[in-house]
């Protein structure tokens, strides 16, 4: 096994517990941290499929996971203020409740 | 050297792994805070064995981030632990100010 | 030896991200995330970028951790209800879904590692260009010169973010709850030592960001990193009204970088053209003041910040 198939291999399957936990956690905290582990896990397959592992002086996936990574926390950050906002409005830290109600 | 170094880099792995047992089995939070900033420390190290070995000398900037860093979140470990997780005040009480 | 040290960051990964996602409580589970963080800042230390290191460590750990801990402080302030687990058929369906996403991620990713060749037809053209520009680090390259009306956007997004998050606050409402600072003898000698160190390291970094790794939106997040510090440490506090000074700070980085790109265009030159290297520091140092504000107003989740407490 070669080094980049390792981290391949390892962002597939941090990749497929962010989407898991995504759909099996009920509270939206849990869920925005399976998002972000989720991108994490992208970002490592795009820099390790660009180039080399030793000596890899590709600099322009590199400038696109940095600007995602800031991208994501704006993304992050935001999406903390509405879950604070709709824990002071409802009192629900999940959007599982709504639905409940409703039946 | 260059056998000696990634050597040393797997041991403080290792080391790491050990870390991280501590951190999953707690029980306290205090012990869970003690661990991480143990896995700080021993990144740090991790980082300079990687500089000296990759020979890429900007990841020892990265150590003084991470050693800066890691100095923060202590002091946030304890303001969280302390407000969070230990006792539980009502919204006004606690607005940042000394009341 | 290498791959050894490769398997094990790698298999780090995966339990630590199992462990912060899956089971355990919340607290848990963000403790275990920024480790996750910065154990992804090691990765990327060993895959040779040192840029990234930084960037994960200080934005992607540190300042997203402290965001997830102080939601999650202000979510039992609030009192909030926990969600009722999920069904156990819902999970094998995740099951499912999860293993087959996995599948997919490793097919895509093990395809484009043999596909693309070493450096890249774009790499070695920004490699052939970053002479000219007198500059020594790529990715700044990348950031400032050749990709800069992303960068613009992406420190836009920011700003909105911001903005986005005080619109959802509610009129009623100058300041979310923060905890009680710490007032232990050791704090203040600590944030003595590490306030100053933050903004040293910060210039630090925004300096060596043109030859070396580092950059305006690694030393931005370590000045957020030191405001959060004093936030913490009870020095600095939310305010119900932002100051005159620290709406500039806010708008510095998109209003100097278009400002600088709209002058070039006046003058005759393409949108956004950067003149010269005195002016990628221009740009870095006023987008490292507004990624800075941006982030502790973050935190603070007020409108502005003061030195005296508010009674």
């Amino acid at each position: 096994m070669s080094h980049a198939e390792v981290w391949v291999i390892a962002a597939a399957a941090v990749f497929g517990i962010g989407l898991y936990s995504l759909l099996i956690a009920s509270h939206l905290l849990r869920q925005l941290i399976a998002i972000k582990v989720m991108g994490s896990a992208i970002f490592l397959v795009l820099v390790v499929a660009a180039g080399p592992i030793d000596g890899a002086l590709d600099g322009l996936p590199k400038a696109l996971v940095l600007t995602g990574i800031v991208i994501a926390i704006s993304a992050i950050a935001f999406a903390l203020a509405l879950l604070v906002r709709l824990a002071e409005v409802t009192g629900s830290t999940s959007l599982e409740d709504e639905a409940d109600d409703d039946r | 050297m260059t056998v000696l170094l990634p050597a040393v880099v797997v041991f403080l792995l290792l080391n790491l792994v050990a870390g991280l047992w501590r951190v999953y089995t707690g029980p306290s939070a205090a012990d869970r805070m003690l661990s991480a900033l143990l896995f700080g420390s021993t990144t740090v190290a991790i980082l300079l064995l990687l500089a000296q070995w990759q020979d890429s000398p900007a990841l020892r900037v990265a150590a003084l981030l991470f050693v800066m860093l890691a100095a923060i979140t202590s002091i946030a470990f304890v303001a969280m632990v302390q407000g969070g997780a230990a006792r539980r005040q009502p919204a006004t009480r606690a607005n940042g100010t000394k009341s | 030896m290498s791959l050894a040290i490769d398997l094990l960051i790698a298999t780090g990964l995966v339990v630590l991200a199992w462990q912060a996602l899956v089971g355990g409580s919340l607290f848990r589970g963000i403790v275990m995330f920024i480790v996750f963080g910065l154990t992804m800042a090691l990765a990327w230390a060993r895959l040779g970028s040192p840029d990234l290191a930084m960037a994960e460590a200080a934005i992607g750990a540190g300042v997203t951790g402290a965001l997830l801990m102080i939601a999650y402080w202000r979510l039992r302030a609030l009192g909030a209800n926990r969600p009722a687990p999920r069904s156990p058929l819902r999970a094998r369906v995740a099951l499912g879904v999860g293993l087959l996403s996995a599948v997919l991620v490793a097919m895509i990713g093990l395809a484009a590692v043999g596909a693309i060749g070493p450096g890249g037809e774009a790499g070695q053209a920004l490699a052939e260009a970053l002479p000219a520009t007198g500059l020594g680090n790529p990715i700044t390259g990348v950031l400032v010169i050749f990709r800069n009306l992303d960068t613009l956007l992406e420190v836009a997004v920011l700003l909105a973010a911001y903005v986005a998050s005080r619109a959802v606050m509610g009129d009623d409402k100058a300041a979310l709850p923060l905890p009680p600072a710490q007032d232990a003898p050791l704090v203040g000698a600590l944030v003595a030592v590490l306030a100053p160190l933050a903004v040293l390291v910060a210039i630090y970094l925004l300096k060596a960001g043109s030859q070396l790794p580092g950059g305006a939106f690694q030393a931005g997040a370590v000045l957020a990193a030191g405001g959060v510090l004093l936030m913490l440490a009870g020095r600095l506090h939310p305010a119900p009204l932002c100051g005159v000074g620290l709406r500039i700070a806010l708008v510095a980085g998109t209003v100097v970088f278009s400002g600088v790109g709209l002058i070039m265009l006046a003058l005759g030159q393409p949108l956004l053209a950067i003149p010269g290297t005195w002016a990628v520091y221009l740009i870095e140092t006023a987008m490292m003041i507004s990624i800075g504000a941006t982030l502790v107003l973050l935190f603070a989740g007020s409108a502005g910040l003061t030195g005296t407490p508010r009674r």
